[in-house]
């Protein structure tokens, strides 16, 4: 995995922002990690709804964090936030209850930008598309493979041989990617 | 803050791993921390999770379009097109054809040293068609196949079966002897396990205007008055946080109050038993039956180690007669076990909840086994109250001296009683 250093100045500097009290720093800092964070939650909790909370929750835990000075290396804020991230998701997992403490003024400053949001919608909507046009067995080798099913076993419900079908998911995400556009042109 | 490192498939490779759980804990936080810090990556693991959900969202779909199998007489037509004669190109020809290969199909479907009869054949073939493997491997029961029959029961059974089936994939990222591994890196494996399972069991078996009873959702009344599933996602939960094998899924259907068919697997030993009321159980694929014994003279009943060793059992002398198995499996398990022939009884005198016995009471009641509630009052379910006082399973030939025996150890019991009152 080609795992980049964080640009630690540009991590610092906002976080001394935020410690500052500055709102457009918050707001920053909930664009650039509200996202991600809802989409580790997603992809750990199987819950959607439930990642919403935890990722407001993520949020809001770590900006009263740095607003209270207790980022001690501000140049591993991803690292602060994971940790923050995957402690309320045990927490969720382990108590399954959801946690809805967000105050109203709070909600006000963990908005994602709408204009982020609709540009993820278009997304959402041009990849469900683009699923629809490859062929019904496509589909199915996905879905098994979604399922945690593994090669072998979806050879054996579709009547393809395995490396026939990690061919055809490999042509499949290749062609996802062409259409909706590799984000590393972003 | 973009890592122009991250080749597409080197990343999506990762990104695939770490939400089907095929990471190690290190790994998955390395690539979380990854993920916070690149755009690219985050929205790349955002594709991938509207991906599942949207085929999630289809499977249905998906599956009758891409796995249903050439009907029959499809497959006999075209075979007669193939032969290219003026004869065989008939309709007549053409159904002699089919004729031959259903009568080829069943016989090998329904193999001679499982017969009983030949009118519980025709039974077994109405009510499982295609459900009915050639071989006995559990991982050859395919939930895809579509049954023969059009009868509703069939069409639930095809549904346990299908539910069953597509648990697997779950236990497969929880393996034997990673459990305690799992807890201790901070996961919470039988949490994940119950609420992903019991997803798959919703998904494969709920239809429009059928109920759902689980542990999760007994106070949900507006099951009540329906058909519905009472399901046990993962019953036998603390021997499945302790990494045991004595666990499993029960799936049972109720209609009218009354088991009608059920299922139960068990991962760790691959083995699946389902059943329905109008035609039998299967164990593995193979049609099987109750035990034919008619005493309880060295009869085999297993009953979970903690009633065996609970007061109740020792407030009943007349019960130590039995021979009693102590064992860590459910009461459902230990049903389907009657079912099957490999257990002659069971019993529990503890109270229990539906989604604890409906599966078992269904497969014994689909093996003509006697199944009932303590005291012979009729098991009823989908209650407003879930609870049930107690229970034994025989197969059908052990109903009457079960039922002596019972009696009498009660009685013995308020007997015993009065004499120490007095």
């Amino acid at each position: 995995m080609g795992v980049a250093d964080p640009e630690v100045p540009e991590t610092q500097n906002l976080v001394e922002r935020i410690r500052r009290g500055e709102r457009s720093a918050q707001v920053e800092f909930v664009n650039r990690y509200g996202r991600p964070v809802q989409a580790i939650a997603t992809a750990r909790t199987n819950d959607p709804e439930a990642a919403r909370d935890i990722c407001q929750d993520v949020l809001m835990a770590v900006l009263t964090a740095i607003q209270r000075d207790q980022v001690r290396e501000p140049e591993k804020l991803g690292a602060f936030i994971q940790g923050t991230t995957r402690n309320l998701i045990n927490n969720f997992l382990r108590t399954r209850e959801r946690r809805r403490e967000v105050d109203l003024e709070s909600i006000n400053v963990l908005g994602v930008d709408p204009q982020i949001e609709l540009e993820a919608q278009d997304r959402e909507r041009l990849l469900r598309s683009v699923l629809r046009m490859f062929s019904a067995t496509d589909q199915a080798i996905l879905l098994f493979y979604f399922e945690g099913h593994t090669f072998a076993e979806i050879a054996g419900k579709v009547g393809i041989s395995h490396a026939a079908i990690r061919k055809r998911k490999e042509r499949m995400m290749d062609q996802i990617r062409k259409i909706i556009g590799d984000s590393s042109q972003d | 803050m973009i890592d122009t490192n991250c080749h597409f498939p080197i990343q999506i490779e990762l990104l695939e791993k770490y939400l089907l759980r095929r990471l190690d804990s290190s790994a998955e936080q390395a690539l979380e921390v990854h993920i916070l810090d690149c755009p690219r990556c985050a929205r790349l693991l955002e594709d991938l999770l509207i991906i599942r959900v949207d085929l999630a969202e289809r499977t249905e779909e998906i599956r009758a379009h891409s796995l249903a199998p050439v009907p029959i007489i499809e497959r006999a037509k075209k075979l007669a097109s193939n032969l290219n004669t003026n004869h065989l190109r008939s309709v007549h020809s053409v159904l002699a054809i089919t004729r031959s290969i259903l009568a080829r199909a069943f016989s090998r479907v329904i193999r001679p040293e499982h017969a009983t009869s030949h009118s519980r054949h025709l039974e077994l073939e109405s009510a499982y068609g295609d459900l009915i493997p050639v071989t006995s491997s559990a991982s050859s029961l395919k939930p895809d196949i579509k049954p023969l029959s059009s009868s509703y029961y069939a069409d639930a059974l095809q549904r346990i079966n299908s539910a069953l089936f597509a648990t697997r994939s779950v236990f497969a990222r929880f393996p034997t002897g990673e459990i305690q591994a799992m807890f201790r890196s901070g996961r919470s494996p039988a949490h994940e396990a119950y609420r992903s399972v019991e997803a798959i069991l919703r998904l494969h078996l709920l239809r429009a205007r059928e109920g759902w009873l689980s542990e999760e959702c007994a106070s949900d009344f507006s099951r009540l008055g329906k058909r519905v599933w009472i399901v046990n996602a993962i019953d036998g939960m603390d021997e499945f946080a302790t990494d045991r094998t004595e666990f499993c899924v029960s799936i049972g259907f109720v209609e009218n109050g009354q088991p009608i068919a059920g299922g139960i697997y068990v991962p760790r030993t691959n083995q699946t038993i389902i059943g329905v009321i109008d035609a039998g159980v299967l164990n593995n694929g193979k049609i099987v039956e109750p035990s034919d014994k008619t005493t309880l003279v060295n009869a085999l009943i297993p009953v979970r180690l903690d009633e065996a060793t609970g007061r109740k059992w020792q407030d009943l002398p007349r019960l130590r007669q039995l021979n009693i198995n102590p064992t860590r499996c459910p009461i459902s398990y230990n049903l389907a076990l009657v079912a099957i022939g490999s257990a002659d009884a069971t019993l529990s005198l503890s109270p229990l909840r539906e989604w604890h016995v409906a599966a078992g009471a269904a497969l014994v009641a689909s093996a003509r086994g006697f199944v009932t509630a303590l005291g012979n009052a009729r098991l009823s379910f989908n209650g407003v109250n879930t609870l049930i006082s107690g229970l034994m399973a025989s197969a059908p030939g052990l109903r009457e001296p079960l039922l002596a025996l019972m009696k009498d150890a009660q009685r013995s019991l308020v007997t015993d009683k009065k004499g120490g009152g007095s």
